[in-house]
C-alpha cells in the first residue's frame, strides 16, 4: 500500500509522520488523506484534495510532480512538503 | 529607465563620515545613479566600487563600511524594513554585501540620507551618533566586550536618547573575527564579516534617529497596494515561515538527501528527526517575533534549557551547528546559536569552520582533543574561543579556508567554502541547479543571493542531473534576488507576487514616481558586483565548489551514489556565463557593459 509522508505544519496538524493510503493515483491518495484528517483541509489541502499553493508533492524523494493523475505504485511514498523552499 | 518628474522615495544625499579625523560631509547622489541601481544592495555595490581603492586591505582604514537603505524602506510595505551593509569582505577578499532588518533600517532612512559611508579608523573605540544631519562621536572604550543587545541599551544611555536605533558589534567584531556580524534589533547582518570591518575601524556602534521621511509619489495608490500585499502575505504564500519558520526545512532536506552533515561527508543525518523543525515546534516553541513593518513574523524563538529566555533559531543555524558538526543535542544547538548571537558570529561560518576543525582533529592534523563530530560540548567550548581569538579559536576565527591553508596536510580539501565563504545547508550534488548558484555567487557560497534551489525543489528540473539549462535558471534567480535586495523586500514575501517583475515595477513606480525595467536593473546590479570582484582579482577558478563535492559521491539517502563531476560543473558554469553574455572565461565584454548602461554610468559618475 502506498504511503503519504507529511512534513511541516501538515505533520503537526495530522499528528502523524506517515499515513498509509488505499489509492492508485496521487489525487486519490490526497483525497484519502483529507478524509482521514479533515484538519488538513484549508491550510494544507483544498476541499477537492489538491494541495494548497503552500505545499508541493514529491514521489519517493526523487521527482517532484504536480500531476494528480500520476499512478502510485504499491510501495510508492508520496511526500507532502512545503513549496516554500528557502531559508 | 524613464525620465519623468521628481524622483521620490530617496533623499538624494549621502553622508560620508571620516573616523580618522572625526568629521563628516554630505554629497548629492545623482538621480541617474539612484534609478540605475534602485537602492539597497544595488546602490551599495556601486558605492563600494567608488569608495574602495582597488586592492584595499579589507581590515585597513581605507575599506569603506557603507550602510544603504532603499526606496521602499519607510513606506510600510510589508517586510520593507531592511538595509544593506557593504564592504570588501575580510573573509573572501571580494564584495561583502549583507542585509539586516527591522527598526534600524527605518530610522536610517529618516536621517535624511540614502547611504552612510564610513571611512578611516578612529583613534580609540567610538560610538557614531547620527541624528538627522548632525553627527557626533562618543568614546566607547567602556562598551568593549558587551554583546550587541547590551551595547544597544548602553549606547542609548550614553547618548541620552532612549529612542535611538543602534547597530553594534559584539566581541567577535572587536577581535576582527573574519565572519563577525553587525547586529541590530536582535537581527544580524552576517556572512561576509562586516562586523570585523566595523571592528577594524574601532567603531563599536552606530546610533541613528531622524525626522526626515522620504516623500512617496502616489501615497493613496501605494496604500491600497500595500494593504493587498499584506493580505496576501497572511495566506498560503508564507505559510511555512509564519507557522514554523525555516527550521521546517531540516526534515525535508534530510528526506531529499540535500542536508549536508559531518562536514559534507554525508547528505543525510541519521538523527534529523531528533532536531527537526517539527520537534522544535512541538517541544520548544516559545513565541514568534516580527520585524518592524512585517506581517509574516518568521522568527521563531525556542526555549533554552533551565528556564532561561529562549533564543532564535533558523534553518541555516540549525544545519551548521547541528548536522554539519554531527550534533543532535538540541540544548547544545540552541545554546550555540545563542552564543553566536551574543558574540556577533555568523552561524554558518562558525559551524562550518568548527566542522572543518573536527575533521582535521580526527585526521590528527590539529591538536584539539574533544573537537569530535557529535560533540555539542566542543561547539560550546570553541565558540567563545573563536570570538575572543583565544588558543585554537585564533586559527578558527580566520575561517575555514585560511585555517586549512595554515594547517595544510590535505585539510584544504575539506574546507567547505567557495571564495572563502562557508557553504550553506544546500547539498550541491543533489541540488544541481543550486550547485551553479553556489559556485558563481559574487560573495561566495550563498543561498540568499541565488535562489536557484527553487528549481531543484520543483517539477521544473531533475535536481539530480547536471544540464546546461541550469545556467540560465541560476542567472535569472540572481537577478531577481538582486532586485529584491535593492528595493528592499524580504525574500520571504516573494511568493506573494503572481508575476514578480510587473508587480514589483508597479510598487517601485508608486513609491518613486518613475517607471523602471527591474529585470534589466537586476542584471545591471549583478554585473556591477562582478565588476568589483574583477577589479579585486577574481579569476575563473574562483567559480567552483570544494574538491569533496566534485570528487566524492553523495553518501546516504535517496541520492546515494549521485555525483557532481568537475566536468559537469564546468559545463553548467559555462552555460551560466553564456546566459549572462560573458566570455567563456567569465569576463564581461565591453559591449555587455554598454548594453546595460554601465560603461556610461561609470564614466559619467564620480569613481
Amino acid at each position: 500500500m502506498p504511503t503519504v509522508e507529511l512534513f511541516g505544519q501538515a505533520r503537526l496538524l495530522a499528528g502523524r509522520r506517515v499515513v498509509p493510503v488505499e489509492a492508485q493515483t496521487v489525487g486519490a491518495a490526497l483525497c484519502e488523506l483529507a478524509r482521514q484528517f479533515p484538519r488538513l483541509v484549508g491550510p494544507v489541502l483544498e476541499p477537492d484534495g489538491r494541495p494548497t499553493s503552500a505545499y508541493a508533492l514529491n514521489l519517493s524523494g526523487r521527482l517532484f510532480t504536480t500531476d494528480l493523475g500520476q499512478a502510485l505504485g504499491a510501495r510508492e511514498q508520496l511526500l507532502l512538503l512545503s513549496s516554500l523552499s528557502g531559508g | 529607465m524613464t525620465v519623468g518628474g521628481p524622483l521620490f522615495g530617496h533623499h538624494g544625499r549621502l553622508l560620508v563620515v571620516d573616523l580618522s579625523h572625526g568629521r563628516a560631509r554630505e554629497e548629492a547622489l545623482p538621480e541617474q545613479l539612484l534609478e540605475a541601481f534602485i537602492g539597497g544592495t544595488g546602490l551599495a555595490s556601486y558605492l563600494l566600487y567608488r569608495f574602495a581603492p582597488p586592492g584595499v586591505d579589507p581590515l585597513g582604514p581605507d575599506n569603506p563600511l557603507i550602510f544603504v537603505n532603499s526606496p521602499l524602506v519607510g513606506t510600510s510595505v510589508t517586510t520593507a524594513s531592511k538595509y544593506t551593509v557593504i564592504a570588501k569582505s575580510p573573509l573572501t577578499g571580494f564584495i561583502g554585501d549583507s542585509l539586516s532588518s527591522s527598526h534600524l533600517a527605518i530610522a536610517l532612512k529618516r536621517t535624511g540620507f540614502d547611504a552612510i559611508v564610513i571611512l578611516g579608523r578612529a583613534a580609540d573605540w567610538t560610538v557614531l551618533e547620527i541624528q538627522d544631519g548632525e553627527v557626533r562621536f562618543h568614546e566607547a572604550r567602556q562598551l568593549l566586550g558587551l554583546d550587541p543587545r547590551a551595547t544597544e541599551s548602553r549606547v542609548r544611555e550614553l547618548c541620552g536618547n532612549p529612542s535611538l536605533r543602534v547597530a553594534a558589534i559584539g566581541l567577535a567584531g572587536e577581535r576582527l573575527v573574519r565572519y563577525a556580524t553587525i547586529s541590530n534589533d536582535g537581527r544580524h547582518a552576517g556572512r561576509t564579516g562586516s562586523g570585523a570591518v566595523m571592528g577594524s575601524k574601532r567603531l563599536k556602534a552606530m546610533a541613528v534617529q531622524g525626522t526626515r521621511p522620504a516623500a512617496v509619489a502616489h501615497p493613496t495608490e501605494l496604500n491600497e497596494l500595500r494593504r493587498q500585499l499584506a493580505r496576501i502575505s497572511l495566506g498560503h504564500a508564507t505559510e511555512k515561515y509564519r507557522t514554523m519558520g525555516t527550521t521546517a526545512n531540516l526534515a525535508v532536506f534530510n528526506r531529499l538527501a540535500a542536508l549536508p552533515s559531518y562536514n559534507f561527508r554525508q547528505s543525510t543525518f541519521e538523527q534529523a528527526e531528533q532536531i527537526s523543525g517539527e520537534r522544535l515546534q512541538t517541544e520548544r516553541h516559545e513565541r514568534s517575533v516580527t520585524c518592524a513593518s512585517c506581517t509574516i513574523g518568521c522568527e521563531q524563538i525556542f526555549q533554552l534549557g533551565g528556564g532561561r529566555p529562549g533564543t532564535r533559531l533558523e534553518y541555516e543555524s540549525l544545519y551548521a551547528l547541528g548536522p554539519l558538526c554531527g550534533v543532535s543535542d538540541l540544548d547544545a544547538i540552541l545554546e550555540a546559536a545563542a552564543l553566536c548571537d551574543r558574540y556577533g558570529l555568523d552561524t554558518i561560518s562558525s559551524g562550518a569552520t568548527i566542522a572543518w576543525a573536527m575533521e582535521t582533529a580526527e585526521a590528527r592534523l590539529l591538536d584539539a582533543p574533544g573537537a569530535r563530530f557529535g560533540s555539542g560540548q566542543a561547539l560550546l567550548e570553541l565558540l567563545p574561543k573563536i570570538a575572543a581569538r583565544e588558543g585554537l579559536g585564533d586559527l578558527l576565527a580566520e575561517g575555514s579556508r585560511r585555517a586549512a591553508a595554515e594547517v595544510g596536510g590535505g585539510s584544504e580539501a575539506w574546507a567547505m567554502q567557495v571564495k572563502g565563504l562557508e557553504m550553506p545547508g544546500y547539498e550541491p550534488r543533489s541540488l544541481k541547479t543550486m550547485a551553479v548558484g553556489l559556485a558563481v555567487g559574487s560573495r561566495g557560497a550563498c543561498h540568499n543571493r541565488s535562489t536557484a534551489y527553487e528549481a531543484d525543489f520543483s517539477s521544473r528540473v531533475d535536481r539530480l542531473r547536471a544540464e546546461p539549462d541550469r545556467g540560465r535558471i541560476a542567472a535569472d534567480s540572481e537577478d531577481r534576488s538582486a532586485v529584491i535586495d535593492s528595493l528592499i523586500l524580504c525574500k520571504f514575501v516573494r511568493g506573494c507576487f503572481d508575476d514578480f517583475y510587473p508587480e514589483a515595477e508597479r510598487l517601485y513606480e508608486l513609491v518613486t514616481g518613475r517607471r523602471a525595467d527591474l529585470a534589466r536593473a537586476g542584471e545591471r546590479i549583478t554585473n556591477m558586483k562582478k565588476l568589483f570582484n574583477l577589479r579585486e582579482g577574481w579569476q575563473r577558478q574562483d567559480d567552483t565548489l570544494p574538491a569533496r563535492v566534485l570528487e566524492q559521491p553523495v553518501s546516504g539517502g535517496v541520492a546515494d551514489g549521485v555525483r557532481l563531476t568537475r566536468q559537469e560543473l564546468d559545463m553548467m558554469v559555462a552555460a551560466y556565463y553564456q546566459a549572462r553574455g560573458w566570455t567563456p572565461d567569465g569576463l564581461i565584454p565591453e559591449a555587455k557593459l554598454r548594453s546595460l548602461g554601465l560603461s556610461g554610468l561609470l564614466q559619467a559618475l564620480p569613481i
